[in-house]
């Protein structure tokens, strides 16, 4: 008898077990920047492997390539081997893109083709609080908005002038993860054709776009 | 308005058909399960009296259900080992059909033993007073715990809902748990070697029906051996059959044609397995413990209904053809053969669950025996119905609103 409810109650043990060490992870995990990766990771794994294919692909350095680091180039062993540009407007893949102002921030807006499908109103981020790349910058109507840059919001707008955030990146913030120059063309051509498959609807475009 | 809402929960990228197709879809199944639930509350408001089962029948059609979606949910529990414990990554494209699948099957088959055994008010008792020297009270006790580790593996699944991963708490909560599925998989391979044993081991010692009792390896009889071998072999069969049914109704592919045939060479190798140590375990009963008994074989197989036709087709029919079309390469990679194998494995299985079940208590043991007959009741045959009506049901949201097939969208686009 001693044998047998043992080995159930080693059972249940260790389900009881893993279950506490789920939720102390879960609740470790409970950070914002934490949760803007995990959301990110989400997202990411949720895209189309051809959706996921390295920057280097899209400018034909290389011919195929899928991207093992959730578009992270900061982390990637690749990357540095590869062609350096240099460019004023830095996009992410989420066709958010960020512009240095000189000033010590980055002004965080849309790119053309995200401009002309996202509407809803606007949820912009409280002036003072922190965006992560990857992570929520603002939302238009339920679509998120990801962040390009790691840092502070110092200033919002309506996209009228140009921008919706003024962001002060954190202290060592690398934008190796941005595409730029000419990468940024060849990126564009690639998702504009990706929308002409939807028979023009915005909404979808917009979904497709912002990976929604 | 209603679709519109609809879509916003069908996971991203996949076409389901339009939200009033698919409740006419689920009509009647629903309008068979409120018969089912009707007919459960009648057996247990009104008592067994309800069903046709006595005390020689005493196991039914109910308890054939049991063993038979039991073993047919194996599916789960064994690619869930294959997948996170020998990293077979191939099936990651079945993995979450499979653990809905088991979930189906495990909470039918609980929820139809409790009708089975009454007093559901009464079902802690079990725990609290266990009878360990039956082995019933193992397979309750690992049924239980194995439901309860299908519960949390279908979780993740279920927080991947397009809307509900939109929550932070719940998608951190699936990441977590995600990572610790190895855990769960361990565990859920365990409770159910023992539990499928346990239930062919439960004929296997039944002394008093020298129909089943068998001989084995300590305490365990052969049936506690050619229990798992036989669940574990139809278990890859009945997903490949589900999969293939789900992309005849829904008129999408939803895996690619390798997946159906690491199934089915996974069902091949294994039935190929158990119909040789079944054929053996059959001779060995045969010539030494039924005669042992007083019994010649053959006197088992003289009653109406239950001649010598329901062993060969158990072995040759369902057994080694099915074996011998999913083993041959090129006829496993044609889905014309696959699927009527793997259709034939999966009776196959149910057939010795109900040879085992209603033959064995069907059959005379004392010399002024009669070979006696069981029809179930409505009663039964709708609370039967109501187990397959709840797993359309679910299977079928699951479907529609869980990422299920993760392949789908890619092939879809291609």
């Amino acid at each position: 008898m001693l044998i047998f409810l043992g080995a159930f109650f080693c059972v249940a043990a260790v389900v009881a077990g893993t279950l506490a060490v789920v939720a102390v992870r879960g609740i470790l995990d409970g950070a914002p920047e934490r949760i803007a990766a995990i959301q990110w990771h989400s997202d990411f794994s949720d895209l189309l492997s051809a959706d996921r294919c390295c920057r280097h692909v899209l400018t034909g350095e290389i011919d195929t390539r899928e991207c093992p680091n959730e578009f992270d180039c900061r982390r990637c062993s690749e990357h540095p081997r590869h062609a350096q540009y240099n460019g004023d407007r830095l996009y992410h893949r989420g066709h958010a893109c960020a512009q240095w102002n000189g000033d010590g921030s980055y002004n965080v807006t849309l790119d053309d083709a995200a401009r002309g499908v996202i509407r809803g109103p606007l949820q912009l981020p409280e002036v003072g609080s922190v965006v992560f790349v990857n992570g929520t910058a603002w939302k238009a109507g339920d679509l998120r908005v990801l962040s390009p840059v790691t840092g502070e919001v110092i200033a919002t707008a309506d996209g009228s002038d140009g921008w919706y955030l003024r962001v002060r990146p954190e202290t060592g913030f690398r934008t190796d993860h941005l595409l730029r120059g000419p990468e940024v063309e060849a990126w564009e051509r690639y998702e504009a054709e990706r929308v002409s498959r939807l028979n023009e609807d915005p909404d979808a475009a917009a979904r497709l776009l912002l990976n929604a | 308005m209603h679709n519109r809402a609809d879509e916003q929960w069908i996971p991203r990228g996949l076409k389901r058909c339009a939200f009033p197709k698919f409740l006419s879809w689920l009509s009647p199944w629903m309008a068979l399960l409120a018969f089912g639930v009707y007919a459960a509350y009648r057996c247990l408001r009104y008592g067994l009296n309800e069903t046709n089962m006595d005390n020689r029948f005493a196991f039914g059609l109910w308890i054939f259900l049991d063993l038979t979606v039991i073993a047919l949910g194996a599916g789960a529990f064994f690619s869930g080992f294959l997948l996170y414990l020998i990293k077979r990554k191939e099936l990651r494209a079945i993995i979450n059909t499979a653990v809905v699948v088991g979930f189906v099957c495990y909470s039918g088959a609980i929820v139809i033993l409790m009708v089975d055994v009454g007093q559901p008010l009464r079902a802690w008792y079990t725990f609290w007073y266990p009878n360990v020297h039956s082995m019933l009270t193992e397979v309750t006790f690992c049924i239980t715990c194995y439901l309860a580790v299908l519960l949390i593996e279908y979780l993740p699944l279920l927080m991947k809902n397009r809307r509900l991963k939109q929550v932070p708490s719940l998608l951190v909560f699936e990441h977590e748990l995600h990572k610790v599925m190895p855990v769960f998989a361990a565990v859920g391979a365990f409770l159910s070697l023992f539990h499928q044993g346990s239930l062919g081991g439960l004929y296997g010692v039944l002394r008093g029906r020298p129909f089943a009792f068998r001989e084995g390896l300590g305490i365990w009889p052969t049936t506690f051996f050619l229990f798992i071998l036989s669940a574990i072999a139809a278990g890859p069969s009945f997903l490949a059959l589900v999969t293939w049914t789900v992309e005849r109704i829904s008129h999408k592919r939803l895996v690619t044609r390798d997946v159906y045939g690491t199934l089915g060479k996974l069902s091949g190798v294994l039935v190929g397995a158990y119909i040789s140590l079944k054929c053996i375990d059959t001779l060995i009963w045969i010539n030494n413990t039924s005669p042992k008994f007083g019994f010649s074989a053959h006197s088992f197989y003289t009653n109406q209904l239950f001649g010598t036709w329901i062993l060969i087709a158990e072995i040759v029919l369902f057994g080694l053809l099915p074996a011998l079309i999913l083993l041959t390469p090129k006829l496993r990679s044609d889905l014309r053969w696959m699927i009527p194998a793997s259709a034939l494995v999966c009776c196959g299985v149910a057939l010795n669950r109900f040879v085992l079940t209603i033959q064995t208590l069907a059959s005379p043991t004392l010399p002024f025996d009669e070979f006696m007959t069981y029809l179930p009741s409505w009663q039964e045959t709708g609370a039967f119905l109501a187990v397959v009506a709840y797993g359309v049901l679910l299977y079928s949201v699951s479907f529609r609103y869980l990422p299920l097939f993760p392949q789908e969208r890619e092939l879809s686009e291609s």
